[in-house]
Formats: structure tokens, sequence, C-alpha cells
């Protein structure tokens, strides 16, 4: 993990990049929010995914004795 | 017509008072009428009066408002009241009713609609000052369902700011309070919505559910609330947080008015990219299924360390409940996905949360409320794509598992909520998210009540397969026909 040093400026420059422009004080006041979201990517980078893992799934109506399979919403 | 005429047509005899609030034994013989006041009839209950013409809707509207101006000072469910169109809906839904022409359960019945919901020229503020002057020129497709069933749209309900948190200050309004317990936080997001159910402010409402936003304030208010499969209600016309884990559900104060509920709003919106074209089957048919052979799931043990005693307590005595009634209670594991899946969660959440924030963000971050919404979108603007993608697809790894794990499985039970209102707990698996993330339905009612703080609702969650919330709804009727909760009503 970064230090909070190291942090900061590349907060600020991939702000920079999205046309966003944080300042020292807006920097300082969403520095805890932004290590959250690098903590929570350390977590789910230890979850082993297949090179074929794909970021969609179909849910669909589980085939019930007696009913028929339908479709279900894409997300 | 009158609305004396209209009350007696069928009953033969004239409404006792057309202005004072009226208790539910003022009405004319023609039927054993349930106790208790008007304001907490169930949507059953009223729907069946009002078909019979033995109660106005515009009586119930009335003691509806007449309530909410008595309580809501201390509630705060309301953002906005809608006095006026209500009383209108409810002389036209009277009117048309007395011509003959009965649209079904929600016609005359007042309801509240959380205040991310579009309402053609009434404003939607969503609790932000960044939206706080938004009037939208159409309805939701739910507003515009529940408007064609007939029902009658009496306000907007209390949210923390754009929904984010459980519940909280600093948006454009104060937070509502838990009617249980005027001091303790009603939950969120979808607070007031569950507050004025409690409160017996309105008879039904619809909430948003992206964390927990429905099941949360449900289980803290003591309600009913179901957060149905992904697709299955249209989200058109509601304020995102994150398209992908959004979802709008009924909230009530029983399981039959739920599955009542869920049938006026669910079905396929070609406004709604994401929309299910599953058929809608009628809900309230499974509530007489029972629980007989039903397989119950519950997650084995250590998944509830650090729960509250009292939610423990509860939650092993809703299991014996299930057991009585026939069903195969058993412990099962958990796939191992489940332990990262509310960090899945936070990130796609906060990802698309960021990406809809973004023009906010640039024109008016200024105006964002005291609370931690503009710093966490801000922050979660700078999560990369590689980062948002690898996170979904853990999360189609983790919904593929759960899948696997649902094929021994009828229904998925767990704790609504770790602890009362109000009480913090540190828990390793809180069961909110994971559903939001894999878009399973769940369902939250109540099971009991605290005795350690005294007299907060406890909930019970029930899960199930991608659209089989019939198989829920069978499951909860069963055990709120067994059990007493549902009918205590809050001290005000």
């Amino acid at each position: 993990m970064l230090s909070d040093a190291e942090l900061k400026p590349l907060m600020k420059q991939l702000a920079r990049v999205l046309g966003l422009n944080l300042t020292d004080e807006r920097v300082d006041a969403d520095l805890a929010a932004y290590k959250g979201h690098l903590a929570a990517n350390e977590k789910i980078r230890t979850v082993p995914l297949a090179m074929e893992a794909e970021p969609f799934v179909r849910l669909e109506r589980t085939r019930r004795a007696g009913g028929a399979g339908r479709p279900g919403g894409a997300r | 017509m009158t609305r004396r005429d209209f009350l007696a047509v069928t009953a033969g005899a004239a409404f006792s008072s057309a202005n004072r609030a009226p208790a539910i034994d003022t009405f004319r013989p023609g039927g054993q009428p349930p106790s208790g006041d008007l304001v907490f009839l169930s949507l059953t209950e009223a729907s069946a009066l009002i078909k019979a013409r033995r109660l106005s809707p515009v009586e119930l509207t009335r003691a509806c408002l007449d309530r909410i101006d008595r309580l809501d000072s201390r509630v705060g469910a309301f953002i906005t009241v809608t006095r006026e169109e209500a009383l209108g809906a409810a002389r036209a839904a009277e009117q048309e009713i007395a011509r003959g022409r009965y649209r079904g359960p929600m016609h005359g019945i007042p309801f509240g609609i959380k205040d991310t919901h579009y309402t053609k020229g009434i404003r939607t503020t969503a609790n932000t000052p960044v939206l706080a002057d938004f009037v939208p020129d159409f309805d939701a497709t739910v507003v515009a369902k529940l408007k064609d069933a007939g029902g009658v749209m009496v306000g907007k309900m209390k949210l923390p700011e754009f929904s984010f948190g459980g519940a909280g200050e600093g948006g454009a309004f104060p937070d509502a309070k838990n009617p249980w317990n005027l001091s303790r936080t009603p939950g969120g997001s979808s607070s007031g919505s569950a507050a004025a159910l409690a409160a017996g402010l309105l008879t039904v409402a619809t909430g948003g559910d992206t964390s927990g936003s429905i099941r949360n304030p449900s289980t803290f208010c003591g309600v009913v609330g179901m957060k149905p499969t992904y697709g299955l209600v249209s989200r058109h016309g509601i304020i995102v947080i994150s398209w992908s884990l959004d979802h709008v559900g009924p909230m009530t104060r029983t399981v039959a008015d739920n599955a009542r509920l869920l049938n006026v709003i669910a079905g396929h919106d070609p406004a709604d990219d994401t929309s299910s074209s599953s058929p809608v089957p009628d809900y309230t048919a499974a509530l007489r299924r029972g629980v007989r052979a039903m397989r119950v799931g519950v997650p084995k043990r250590p998944q509830f360390d650090g729960y509250h005693p009292d939610v423990m307590r509860a939650f092993h005595d809703a299991l014996d409940v299930f057991r009585k009634l026939g069903a195969n209670v058993f412990e099962f594991d958990l796939p191992a996905t489940a332990d990262v899946v509310d960090d899945v969660q936070s990130i796609v959440r906060i990802a698309e949360a960021a990406s809809y924030h973004e023009p906010f963000l640039a024109t008016k971050a200024d105006r964002y409320g005291q609370t931690s919404v503009r710093r966490d979108v801000e922050a979660g603007s700078l999560v990369t794509a590689v980062q948002y993608l690898r996170a979904q697809k853990v999360r189609a790894k983790f919904t593929r598992e759960f899948s696997e794990t649902f094929r021994a499985l009828d229904v998925f039970v767990t704790p609504g909520m770790p602890a009362p209102a109000g009480e913090r707990v540190d828990v390793k698996q809180p069961f909110r998210r994971m559903f939001n993330v894999c878009g399973f339905p769940a369902l939250v009612l109540p099971m009991g009540f605290s005795s350690n703080p005294a007299g907060l609702p406890l909930g019970l969650q029930i899960a199930a397969k991608p659209f089989d919330e019939e198989t829920i709804y069978a499951a909860a009727q069963a055990f709120e026909s067994a059990t007493e909760w549902h009918n205590r009503r809050p001290t005000l």
C-alpha cells in the first residue's frame, strides 16, 4: 500500500485526467475513502480467477418441477 | 355521488361522521370488520372493505393525512406530503368504484414513495441540496403502475442524502426517527417508508435497496420489506446509486400485503434495459403453500460470530417455528467468495455511483450536504476500469457459486440485521449486500423484539433463487401466521 504522501499527488493527477479539480482540502477529505476503496481492491485481488472469467452474469428462473425455465434480467 | 352515498350503496347505512378521524368500529353492519384504527388496516383488509364499499378511500386517506399532521413532526417520515393530490386521487377512486369500475387491491389505497422515485410535477429531492429544486416531468414506472392501479400517493418519503449509508443527518432534510424508540435510528436508506408504516401514517410504501436499504429499515422498524430479483421491478425513473445493484421493492406491514404490492409493481418495462421479460406470477397464490418439506438452509454458526444475543435468540426461535411447521432446517457452507462479497459490492457500487455523479461533481460540487456522499463519489471516481471489472468478475464467480449452493436449498434464512436498531456489533458477515451482488430476492419480516435494549423489533431474512419470490412468500406467510410479532404497534 502506498503512503499517504504518495497517494495524495496520485489522487490529484488521476482526478485531473478525469477533468476533476481536487484541491488539497478535498484530497484530505477524500483520502480515507480512497484508501478504503484500495483496501477493498486488495481483498478482491486475492480471489483466483480463471483466464476465461467474464464480468457478466445472466439471472434466470431455475426450472422447477412441472415448470418451465424462463428468461431473466441481464446485467 | 357523495361519500355518504358511496358507503350507503352496499352497506345500507350512512357513514356516521365525515370529518372526525374514523375508527373501523364506526362502520355499519355488513360483515365483521377488523378491529383497530383505519390507519393500521392492512392493504388486504382495506382493499376488501373498499371493494365492498364499506370503506371510503377518502376517509382512509383523510385518516392517514390526519395522523401525518399529528405525528410526523416527531417521526419525520416525509419529505413532501401531497395532501391535495392525495385527496383528489381518493375522490376519483371513490367515484370510479361507485360507478362499478374497481381496478384491484390498490384502488383507493394510500401509499408512500421513496423520494428517489420520479413523480411528475412533484419535487424529487433524494434528500440532497443538489436536487432540491428538481421537479421531474414524468413518473417513475413504479409510480405510474401504482397510480394506474388506482393507488393514492400521500407523499414522498425520507432517506439519507442520495440514499447513501444506512441512515444519517446532513442532507437537505433531517432523517426519520424510529417509531419504536424516537431516539433510535429507523435504519436506511428507505428510512421514511419503514418509519411511516410502523407509525401507521400510510398503508403501503416503496423502497430502494442497493446495500440492504429496504431490509435494514424494515428490520429496525418491524415491517415487511422485499428486495425482489434484479430486473423484476423497473428502475426507470429512479435516482441512481448503482445501476447494477439498485433494486426497487415493496414495503408493507404484512406478508400478504407485500405479495399484493409486488403483483402491482413487478413486470417488464421497455424503458428499463435491465428489466426482465419473465411473466409475473400471482404472488398471493403462494401464500397458502406452507413450508412442509421445504428445505430451509442456515449458514454454519461461525458466520454469526459477533451477532447480538437477542438477535440470535429470536433467530433460533424462528428456526424452531419452521421445524414445527414441517420444514427441513439444515446448515450449509457459503462459497469462499462470500468472504469478499461486501468488498465487491463496495467497489461496484462506488464506481457506478461516481459515474452517475460525474455531472454533479463537475457543476454542483459545492451543493452537496454535510454527509459523506461527495467524499465517497470523488474517491470513487479514482477507481480504475480494471479494478471495477475485476470486482465484476468476482461478482459473477460468486453468483455462479451461490447458485450452485442453492441447488440444495429452497430458502436461505438469516437474521435481518445483526443487532437491534442503534446497537453496534462487529460481525464477519451481515448477509445483506450479498443479495444485491447476486441479485437474488430477499425479504425481511418481524421475528421478535429485543430485551436489552428493550422493545426494539428484530427481523428474519428469507432469500431464494432468482425469480422465486413465490417460495419466499410461502415461507414468510407460514412464519407470520404462526407468530404474533407483526401485530404489535409502537406507542406514539
